[in-house]
């Protein structure tokens, strides 16, 4: 294999439709969602036959993909931590604070405030500046992101809960209603900013040092650090971009619901997790990039969705998820890095 | 460590004596310690002559405050402490059940047994462990909602009582209502969304939709999802069961909370004010839906009646003003009913019970009482 | 090869004079000097210990020195960390490697120095593809530049990571770089290694290189110059044609050694008793059936080219791989194959060929390693006895000479020889029959060598017997009363090396291809 010289691979092969197959052959090889577009296929094929092509109606596969769009902004701003070796547990206690934020400065019941489409910027502050936080726990403090994340979770949670009272606070003709709840070209809208957002980190990922960087953490941090990367820099974006991605969440959730409730955020970590090692992120870093996540996410929401078209046994629906997650798991980690499993 | 303080002095004054109850081994201190609270233990525990010179402390055990059913607790209990001029701790367990039963524990310690409760178990097994701490306090105290049928209140002389709402009733009120908004009465489909599974008040509810059913042969369930009582997961479930079934006539759902999202789901497929929902808890949000033609009934679970009840009822205990061992087993245990709320009514309730705190009467404990619980 | 012949022209590139480094209670650099000139290849040698690893992280900026002047082409300089040395043309190639493993060749090449392929913000693929192209060239590299680092062989990574040092010398317009070179060939089969070479013969032309390694016959074939370091101070620096094997060997210990450097006085004849057996072994892929027995306190010498089989029969006897057929028997005691547990509690022992991650416990200490067979005899009440632990760890540690500061030391923490002697010793303290060493003294100095040798001695008098198979022929033959010899998954021959009267190697080789 090595040791010999080859000329540049020719790009004036046999004609531009065999050269992009094969680089389509060799993308698909490379980019690691090969496995899990197969998977998708499947389990659509098989809930299309199931319930008599009914998955397939243009109502349903609509549900599809606006159920998808939060979890996959949840989960695209999860992997990236995960990437880079750690694990962001705070969604649940950030989602629970910006959407409190959301309601108490939108227009709402409870007071007179109004910020009208300030609010987009505004949450997204609040986002990133607590995944700052979470960065800065990580690297000046150096607490394991495992701890620091998830005590962060409980105490903007709490915090959250503090603020609002435990009050539910309904939102007044907010101005992105019409925008959450809206379609273009029959695609929700919610949907197409998951894939815009999909689009933008995936480039980041692909095409830029910053995104480089991040990858040489994830592989090996020690060795990163040796080449020159900045680690305490890098990590704090990371968690910083990530907040932000929840903020966005939050504010989505809370228009969603017209209403906004400190427990509006229960329940999306584990789908995001799910999503994020199914879609092929190793849990142990360095591998995966958004796109994993955004496909692992739409592959859990396929399949919970074709599971209540079925009508399968509620309690039966969350063994499948919990099974799903193991096997995403056990099939994506590098054992090698982990040595002994504990 | 919990114990009396005058129980404790009198031991103290015991081993201080000069006549050797057992023979004087040089123990250190920590041992020491330990015999007095083994020996603590083993005495019998009897409540010490009431000469109470400090107030009691009221206290409630409950779920959390990031519900606003829960809230009303608080609220309630707020209430009642400032008429009869008490102290009032909020404990809550954010479902955590060896949390809420050491805030308990810790509590009677601070207020040494001075102290009265009213508890709402995170879990039905949680009673038991609860029931026991309190009884060998003495602390006298009254739990709502969840308890294991099989363990009886008139076991433990200071458990004053269980009650519950009448989630039964809750049930088939609702869908008797829900079932009246349709084109066609007595013939309809429906979907409907449960809480959790395992808690009891979902399950009463849902008995209670499953008898209506059977009354109504023409109304059929198409399929229910459990949204686990959360806003979010009830609107993802409508969204994805209205694909399956884009063409039905109710959503009866087992609280507000999930009632709510549904109907954001149902506007979004146009059919809000068409398809109408129904739930329980009675939340303000809910009253404005029923209000607005979205949602045909719900239950007020009055959570400020109940905090002030049990606390109402354990403080008398305490105080000897009830004699709690002398009340029939039917009194132990038993439901009260909740308020029905439907389309006629609901202005007149948020009046009563919304925006004004209503004065209750609670001289008589039993007076709404509607059924014992076996 | 590499003439130097005094002082001619060359300028000099790097310069450290005097240079003083202490460690509380040792002093490792007792004023070293050092030069590198232009265009050459120098070679380091020292013992363990001599001090090259501590001058080694001075010259890339590791660390600093206490005392004593580092100039580079003329100037002086203090280097912060590796990341400035390497920014100012000196580079290390580690011996573990430095590369991002999940990150793939490019990606490494130009890892933190992307910014010259910027285009409107983003990097470009195209531009760095002809980068990384170009830069490969010297190195000859031309597999494919996206495979992920983890998935290449080590020699590919070796290059990669000198062209990376050459690439950026020219980033940053230096004109000489210089690169260190940290036991190279270690990891690179016969072909590789004389690719490096090559390679390395061609790079001199635009850059310097230091080659530190324990092969001097490598060392000797390749240099210009040959440094050599004892005790923290430079001994001598010989030009290539003076510069002998035993020369340099005697320089860096202090002593000549014997010319029975393998002891052939001390080979005994082994008894008659057999002990191993092995009958119609075999291995689909890997060996045909083979036949062989080995006695008490016999050393047998298995040797044969890579895929010969020899690698694999060897699994097979201590356990690590299952056999196709035939059986293996141990003092007349058939063996269940595929356990290495198995093995261990009949009594063979294994001293595998890397010792890091298969040897030894490196996370823990010397006596827990060296006890680690025979913890049921140390037991008191049922209890291992700290006092006992600490005896017999004692014990063992002076009969195999471990140099440590402690029996509580960390082994990773300990020199490839003393590594490599407490894996001995294990064995020894366990009293196992049958030993199967695999290239014993691979990455271990000469000094440490010397004594391991005495240690397979020591353990054929006792009655041991071994199959060793060694890092060089010369080594094979010297030990061992008996030589088997494998080709093509087959045993074309046996010889009888007796003390005194042994072949020479070029009579085994024509065996061997």
């Amino acid at each position: 294999m090595p040791n010999n010289v080859t000329a540049k691979p020719s790009a004036h092969a046999s004609g531009w439709l065999s050269i992009s197959v094969a680089k389509g052959q060799r993308w698909l090889q490379r980019s690691g969602i090969g496995g899990q577009l197969l998977c998708l296929i499947i389990v659509t094929g098989l809930f299309a036959i199931g319930t008599r092509g009914k998955y397939l109606s243009r109502a349903n596969l609509q549900v599809i993909l606006s159920l998808t769009a939060i979890p996959a902004i949840i989960a695209i701003g999860l992997h990236q931590v995960v990437v880079l070796g750690g694990i962001d547990l705070s969604v649940e206690g950030i989602v629970a604070l910006c959407v409190v934020f959301v309601g108490f400065l939108a227009r709402n019941k409870f007071n007179s405030n109004d910020v009208g489409l300030w609010i987009i910027p505004i949450i997204a502050g609040i986002g990133c500046l607590a995944g700052v936080i979470n960065g800065l726990l990580n690297t000046k403090l150096k607490i394991p992101s495992f701890i620091s994340t998830l005590g962060m979770s409980w105490v903007l949670w709490g915090l959250a809960v503090f603020v609002s009272k435990g009050q539910t606070i309904p939102l007044l003709n907010n101005p992105l209603s019409g925008f959450v709840n809206g379609y273009v070209l029959g695609i929700p809208n919610l949907a197409v900013v998951a894939i815009v957002l999909l689009a933008v980190v995936q480039i980041l990922q692909d095409r830029t040092r910053f995104g480089r960087y991040v990858y040489a953490i994830g592989g090996d941090e020690v060795l990163a650090a040796q080449a020159g990367v900045k680690l305490h820099q890098i990590k704090i974006i990371v968690f910083g971009i990530a907040g932000l991605f929840y903020g966005l969440s939050a504010l989505f959730l809370a228009v969603q619901l017209d209403s906004a409730q400190a427990i509006t955020g229960n329940n999306l970590l584990f789908p995001a997790v799910t999503a994020v090692a199914v879609g092929g992120v190793a849990l142990t870093g360095g591998i995966g990039g958004a796109k994993n996540a955004a496909l692992g996410a739409l592959i859990v929401t396929a399949l919970n969705d074709g599971l209540i078209l079925l009508n399968v046994n509620p309690y039966a629906q969350e063994a499948a998820n919990g099974f799903v997650l193991v096997v995403a798991v056990a099939l994506t980690i590098d054992r090698k890095k982990l040595g002994f499993i504990k | 460590m919990w114990f009396h303080p005058s129980l404790f002095l009198s031991l103290r004054r015991l081993f201080l004596s000069p006549i050797p109850l057992f023979t004087p081994v040089p123990l250190p201190g920590k041992i020491l310690t330990g015999v007095v609270c083994v020996s603590f233990l083993v005495a019998s525990p009897h409540e010490a002559p009431a000469a109470e010179s400090s107030p009691v402390t009221l206290a409630i055990s409950i779920r959390t405050l990031s519900s606003p059913y829960q809230v009303m607790y608080k609220v309630g209990a707020e209430s009642y402490a400032k008429q009869v001029g008490l102290p009032l701790d909020v404990l809550t367990t954010e479902a955590n059940s060896q949390k809420g039963l050491t805030d308990i524990k810790s509590e009677v310690a601070r207020t040494g047994g001075n102290v009265a409760f009213f508890i709402d178990p995170n879990d039905a097994a949680d009673a038991v462990p609860i029931a026991k701490a309190l009884e060998a306090a003495g602390v006298y105290f009254v739990t709502w909602w969840s308890k294991p049928a099989d363990v009886k209140v008139w076991d433990y002389p200071h458990w004053i009582a269980h009650a519950s709402f009448d989630g039964f009733a809750a049930g088939t009120y609702t869908a008797t209502e829900l079932f009246k908004t349709f084109k066609t009465p007595g013939k309809g489909k429906i979907i409907a969304l449960q809480g959790r599974l395992g808690d009891t008040p979902n399950a009463e509810r849902w008995e209670g939709l499953q008898q209506v059913l059977s009354q109504n042969p023409g109304i059929q369930l198409l399929q229910w999802e459990s949204a686990k009582w959360d806003r979010t997961q009830a609107y993802n479930d409508t969204k994805a069961m209205l694909v399956a079934h884009p063409d039905i006539d109710g959503v009866w759902t087992a609280n507000d909370d999930m009632a709510m999202g549904a109907i954001q789901a149902l506007k979004e497929a146009g059919l809000a004010g068409k398809v109408l929902v129904s739930g329980c808890d009675g939340i303000p949000e809910m009253f404005d839906a029923i209000k607005g033609g979205l949602a045909a009934a719900t239950i007020l679970n009055d959570g400020k009646y109940q905090a002030e009840l049990g606390l109402a009822m354990s403080l008398a205990a305490k105080q000897g003003k009830l004699d709690v061992a002398s009340l029939p087993q039917k009194y132990r245990q038993f439901e009260i009913p909740a308020v029905n709320v439907n389309r006629e009514n609901v202005n007149q309730v948020v009046h009563d019970y919304l925006e004004n705190t209503p004065t209750y009467d609670l001289t008589d404990f039993f007076a709404k009482w509607s059924k014992a619980i076996p | 090869m590499g003439k130097y012949d005094g002082m001619t022209a060359k300028r000099p590139v790097l310069e450290l004079r005097r240079i003083i480094k202490s460690y509380p209670g040792v002093v490792a650099l007792d004023g070293v000097d050092f030069t590198v000139y232009e265009n050459e290849i120098v070679g380091l040698v020292g013992e363990n210990g001599a001090g090259k690893s501590t001058l080694m992280k001075i010259l890339i900026g590791l660390i600093q020195p206490d005392k004593g002047s580092y100039s580079l082409r003329g100037e002086p300089v203090t280097l912060r960390d590796p990341a400035d040395a390497a920014r100012l043309g000196v580079g290390m190639v580690f011996q573990e490697g430095s590369l991002v493993p999940n990150l793939s060749i490019m990606e490494n090449l130009f890892l933190c120095h992307e910014i010259g392929f910027r285009r409107f913000g983003f990097l470009s693929k195209r531009a760095m593809r002809q980068a990384a192209y170009a830069a490969l060239a010297p190195v000859k590299v031309g597999s494919d530049l996206e495979i992920a680092i983890a998935d290449t062989t080590p020699a590919v990574r070796q290059m990669v990571e000198i062209a990376r040092l050459l690439w950026l010398s020219r980033l940053y317009n230096h004109k000489n770089p210089v690169l260190i070179l940290d036991e190279p060939t270690t990891v690179l089969t016969e072909n590789e290694r004389e690719t490096l070479f090559s390679i390395l013969d061609q790079i001199k032309n635009q850059a310097s290189i230091v080659l530190i390694s324990h092969r001097l016959q490598e060392i000797v074939e390749n240099s210009d110059r040959v440094i050599i370091l004892k005790d923290g101070k430079n001994v001598t620096e010989l030009g290539a044609e003076r510069a002998s094997i035993p020369e340099i060997e005697k320089m860096m210990v202090g002593h000549s050694f014997e010319t029975d450097r393998y002891r052939e006085d001390e080979q005994v004849e082994p008894g008659n008793a057999t002990l191993l057996r092995v009958q119609k072994l075999s291995k689909r892929g890997a060996f045909e059936p083979v036949d062989f027995s080995v006695r008490r306190g016999e050393i047998v010498s298995l040797v044969g080219l890579v895929g010969s089989g020899k690698e694999e029969v060897c699994r097979c006897i201590t356990g690590l791989d299952k056999p196709d057929g035939g059986s293996i028997a141990l003092g007349g005691k058939k063996l269940s194959p595929g356990s290495p547990s198995e093995a261990v509690r009949s009594g063979i022992g294994n001293i595998p060929i890397d010792r890091r991650s298969e040897g030894l416990a490196l996370g823990m200490t010397l006596a827990e390693n060296i006890n680690l067979l025979v913890l049921d005899q140390l037991k008191v009440a049922g209890f291992i006895s700290p006092a006992l632990e600490r005896k017999s760890a004692m014990r063992w540690i002076g009969e195999c000479r471990i140099k440590s500061p402690s029996s509580s030391t960390v082994c990773a923490n300990l020199s490839g020889g003393n590594q490599q002697k407490t894996v001995i010793a294990k064995w020894l303290s366990s009293r196992i029959q049958f030993l199967v060493l695999d290239h014993p003294t691979r990455g271990v100095d000469v000094g440490a060598k010397e004594e391991i040798y005495r240690l397979i001695r020591k353990l054929a008098r006792d009655g041991v017997g071994m199959i060793v198979m060694c890092d060089t022929l010369e080594e094979d033959i010297g030990l061992c009363s008996r030589m088997l010899i494998m080709k093509d998954g087959r045993l074309v021959g046996e010889m009888a090396c007796p003390p005194y009267k042994k072949p020479s190697p070029s009579e085994i080789i024509g065996l061997i291809v």
